[in-house]
Order: structure tokens, then sequence, then C-alpha cells
């Protein structure tokens, strides 16, 4: 029988079918223990967002990068610790993998290899000739395409993670969604396949440089060699990216339309084609110019996208300023609650720093008489953040539409609002 | 919680009069007291919680509507129920033609009674909402960044299981396995307290 947490948490999720939202209503209808569970986690689950919302974001736990260029499992100090090991233990199903070239699923499906006295092997080079290309199955669910002067190192070869390095040349690389986990690293950066299809190339004329195009699902990727970029980022069907293993990653350029929360959304091609850049936080980004880490980003903040006219190369990034209209609620322990309305984004809690610049109407005040003028009252704030905590807030009585709360006649004040100061 | 409201009849030129109080109603009152309870129900009813909180803010706007009239009911947290439960009907009308699915009816009735059967803990959401962070704290890494995934970023299990190339059932373990945890944490930090 499925346990009521697992019932209750299928429900606010949204994934009950009928008969499971039958089954749990008779549960609540019986039983006072299961009402009191579904009044418990659906409070846990309302609280989460906003929890959660003024709580930093913890550090991603990804997979650390070697320091610079070429795998760490080809350096024949680590080849040498790893064989150590792995002979030690007398783990032969843990050193198949790595040395082994049979029986892991690497096969030439088509074309040729330049060196056709040798089956492809895993842990040896595998290269093109500059004339020819190659179809390579990796596994029963993934397979690479070898373009023309390519050549790439395969990692390992079971059947669930595979990793492969390019070290020249172009490849494209198809992956069942679901299937296994395919990792390509190059020395600007590390693509991890989510279920897709796309190609990785060094371009000609810079070989520092890597270019990403998607041609469906979505890959994630880890820049190499840059201080503090500890993140990743994710690029959906018809990205075409580039990456540098000396600069900070640049968006592509094209017609920008619709920004989310940590979402860029483009069209490029001349409109063809829609990316979508999943950034993750704590990635460093190029915006407008100048590195930043987009964990850095006022909370709640959309970001949008511009394309500055006359510089086709450029995308510019700002934070769209944080405001809300909202209701407010209450402030204890400089916890301010909100409830917006209007165009706002949500409602959350704040918490206010303790030294935090608080204007109303240009007037400097304090946050003990911060009460006063918000509960009740719908009229819009601007906030500056510093991460969770809000360091400044400017209060404009002059664009509030002048709804109070209860024991306050909802009026507006004559002419356009009271001077400066005046509430 | 202290709360007040401006009171427009005195004027400061530069901060509020320390007596220019005024008391909530007694619906606003319970509605801040029961705020997370009541999205917490309208959370139960639409499994969507965007939409949750366009409509506590429209029960906040009537809440505060309904003390300006004076409304004065026998049992205030059913009444909060009912007036969030229009809302939702009013919600699930105005999304009848997207495909949204309304849950059976049988359980609609059975949540809406559910949230409706007095709480102990009115009130006290600054302070659970204080020990949900502590507690959130104590997550294990993974836990935790599946967490901030569905409730800081919105995502949905297949975009988590696509984020970290799961299967969607393992997301869905491990969620629960995540939320089962903070609710027993959240749990032992009340009945701790309520030792004291």
């Amino acid at each position: 029988m499925t346990s009521h947490d697992d019932l209750i948490f299928a429900h606010l999720d949204g994934d009950l079918d009928a008969a499971g939202q039958r089954e749990l209503a008779a549960r609540l209808r019986d039983d006072p223990a299961v009402r009191a569970r579904l009044r418990e986690l659906a409070r846990l689950d309302a609280r989460l967002g906003p929890v959660i919302a003024s709580a930093p974001r913890p550090a991603l736990t990804l997979r650390a990068l070697p320091p610079s260029g070429r795998s760490l499992w080809l350096r024949p100090a680590t080849l040498a610790a790893a064989a150590l090991l792995m002979l030690a233990l007398g783990a032969a199903l843990l050193f198949t993998p790595l040395l082994t070239p049979a029986g892991l699923g690497l096969e030439l499906l088509d074309g040729s290899l330049a060196a056709d006295d040798r089956a492809p092997a895993a842990g040896q080079p595998i290269a093109t000739g500059d004339r020819h290309s190659a179809r390579l199955r990796l596994s029963a669910t993934s397979t690479m395409t070898l373009q023309p002067a390519t050549e790439v190192v395969v990692r390992a070869g079971e059947s669930t993670r595979q990793a492969v390095d390019l070290r020249r040349g172009a490849a494209r690389f198809s992956v069942v969604k679901g299937a296994s986990k395919l990792t390509v690293a190059t020395d600007a950066a590390e693509f991890t396949a989510l279920g897709t299809a796309f190609t990785v190339r060094y371009l000609p004329d810079d070989p520092g440089t890597v270019e990403l195009r998607v041609d469906s699902g979505r890959v994630k990727v880890a820049q190499r060699n840059l201080p503090g970029q500890q993140g990743s980022l994710e690029f959906g069907a018809g990205a075409v990216q580039q990456f540098s293993a000396r600069d900070p990653v640049r968006l592509t350029p094209g017609k920008l339309v619709a920004v989310g929360p940590r979402e860029v959304r483009l069209l490029i091609d001349n409109g063809q084609r829609t990316a979508t850049y999943r950034v993750a936080p704590s990635c460093a980004i190029d915006l407008d110019g100048e590195r930043i880490v987009l964990d850095d980003l006022p909370l709640g903040a959309d970001l949008v996208v511009a394309h500055p006219p006359g510089d086709g190369a450029a995308v510019r990034i700002q934070a769209r300023p944080p405001s809300l209209t909202g209701v407010f609620l209450g402030i204890e322990d400089r916890q301010v609650t909100v409830m917006t309305t209007g165009d706002a984004t949500s409602s959350f809690d704040f918490v206010l720093d303790p030294a935090a610049e608080i204007l109303i109407d240009g007037v400097p005040s304090d946050a003990a008489r911060l009460p006063d003028y918000l509960v009740g009252m719908r009229t819009t704030l601007r906030f500056r953040f510093d991460r969770s905590a809000v360091d400044r807030v400017v209060i404009d009585t002059k664009q509030s539409p002048y709804r109070f709360g209860p024991g306050s006649p909802s009026r507006r004040l004559p002419g356009s609002g009271p001077a400066p100061g005046v509430l | 919680m202290t709360l007040t409201a401006p009171r427009l009849e005195r004027c400061m030129p530069t901060s509020p009069h320390p007596d220019s109080r005024a008391e909530p109603g007694p619906l606003t009152r319970a509605l801040l007291d029961h705020h997370d309870h009541i999205t917490a129900f309208v959370i139960s009813q639409t499994r969507d919680r965007s939409a949750a909180e366009d409509i506590v803010q429209d029960i906040s706007l009537s809440v505060l509507a309904e003390d300006a009239k004076g409304t004065d009911p026998e049992h205030v947290l059913s009444w909060l129920i009912g007036l969030a439960r229009h809302r939702v009907v009013d919600y699930y009308r105005r999304v009848a033609r997207t495909g949204v699915e309304q849950p059976v009816g049988e359980l609609l009735e059975a949540v809406a009674t559910t949230f409706a059967e007095d709480v102990p803990d009115a009130g006290e959401d600054a302070r659970e909402r204080r020990l949900l962070g502590r507690c959130l704290d104590r997550l294990a890494p993974t836990a935790r960044y599946i967490v901030d995934l569905r409730y800081r970023d919105g995502l949905g299990n297949d975009e988590i299981a696509a984020t970290l190339t799961w299967k969607i059932n393992a997301v869905k373990v491990a969620l629960s396995k995540a939320r089962r945890a903070l609710a027993d944490c959240v749990g032992r930090a009340e009945r701790v307290r309520g030792m004291r």
C-alpha cells in the first residue's frame, strides 16, 4: 500500500492520478493523523519557496575540473597510480573499462580511421585523416562521428558512463536520453550530454576556442581554467556557442527575446531557431563587458538581455531593477513579509540588513519606522539586495496608488501626491 | 508579531509618529496568523505554487476589504478557508480551457475540511520558517541541491532529472526523502521546544 507521505507528496506535485486522489480523499476522511500530516507537509511545501529564496544558494557540487589542458586521466603519473591501485585491489572489473579495447561497444560503423591496421581502442588516440570521417559506436545508446582531421581519446567505455577527450578537429555526439552519460572534454570546456545530439569543434583559426552546436536535447557545459567559475551553463536545442580557454563565456549574438529568472532566450539565425540558455548559479559570465557571477544578481530580478545597436558582436545583460508593488503584511526581526500585487514577480520574505539605508521619499529613516509605513500599505518599494539581505530600501509614495490597510480609508492625496517626506 | 497600519490623519515631515498606529482588523489578524496555512491550502488545491501566490494575494486584498466593512464571522479560519475555496474555484474557471486538470471533487472537499480544522500553531509562521531554514542547512548537499532546483528555480521533476541526468523516479524519491527529512527535523525542533 502506498504510504500516506507518498500520496501527499504526489498530490502536492500534481502527479497523483484520479484513483490516487480518491484514495487520498478516503484516507483524509477516515484518519485524523493523515489530515494532520497533510497540513504539516503542505505547510512545509508552502514555506520552502520563501525560505529558500531568502537563503544563500548552496555551493554546487560539480566535479572539479583539472587545472589545465589535458585530462588528468592522460597524465602518465595518474595512469601509473591508477594502474597500481587497481592491481593492488585486484579489481579486474575496474581495470577492464579503462584499458581493454575489446568488448566495450567501441566499434567503427562507417568511414575510416587514420590507422586502419587496428581496431579503435579505449585509452588510445583515435584519429581520422584529412579527407575522411568516421562514425563509431561508443555504446548501445551513443555514437560519435569524427570529422576529417579529428583526434579523440575514449577514456571509458562502460555502458552507462563515457568520457571522450576531443584533442583536435570536430565530432558530433548522439546520446539517447536517460540511457547513458557522456562527457566530452576539450581544452576550453567540458560538455555533458543530457540526452542529446551535439557537435563540438575546435575553431581552425583559433585552436584555443571550441564551438558547441546543439541539435537536440540539452548540453551542460563546465568551462575550464577560469578562476571562480565553478558552476555550469546549459544549452538547449539550436544553441551555437563558443568557449575559450582564456575568456569567460560570451553569449552568441542573436535577436534577443523573452528572458526569465536565470534564463536567457535568444533567437538566432535570423529568427529560425530559438535557443534557451539556462544559466547556472556561481557561473561567471560576460555581462556588458564585465565578468560577474550570476549569483550576485539581485534576488527576484529578471535578466534583461539587450542587443546594443550598432554592435553586432555584443550582448548586454542587465538586471532589471528589483522592485515590488505589494501589500506589506508584517515586519519582525528584520523579516519583512510582502504579498505582491500587480505586475510584481512573487510574494516572499526578505531580511533587512541592520545597516540598511532606508529612504522614504528621499528622506533617511530607520528600520524601526518601517512597519508604520508598510503594513497593509500598497505602494512601490525599490530594494537593493546584497544576496539574501536588503541593504537599501527606497519608498516613493508619490508613485503609490495609496491603498492603505484596515482602519485607513483608501484615498489619493490631492495633486500628484504629498510633498517629499510627508505622509 | 506586532502589526500596524499607517494612519493618514497624522502627517509627519520625516517619519511616522510613534502613536500613529492602528491595529489590523480581526480578519487581517487571522490571515497573518494563518498565512502559511492558507497558502498551503491553496497549493493543495491548485498544485501550482505560482497560481497559489496570485490567489493568496487576492485573498489578502479581499480580507482587507472585508475588515474595512466590519465583517465578523463566527469561525474565522473556516471563513478564510471558504474565501480561499471561492478563489480556487475562480482560478479553475479561468484556466478551464488551458488544459489544467482539476483534482477530483471528493479530494478537494477532503482537503478543505482538513485545512478548516483548528490548528494549534497559528501565528507561528515566522518561527516555523526560521526552524525550516536551519533544517535546510542540515540537508545533505545533493538533497539540498534538488530542493533548491525545485523550490528556488521552480523546476519540475523532469527538468531536475535532465539537469542531474537522473531518472525521473529517482528525482521523485530523492525529493520526497528530502522533504520528509525536513519535516522530521522541524518536528523534532518543535518537540524540543515543547519540552522546555
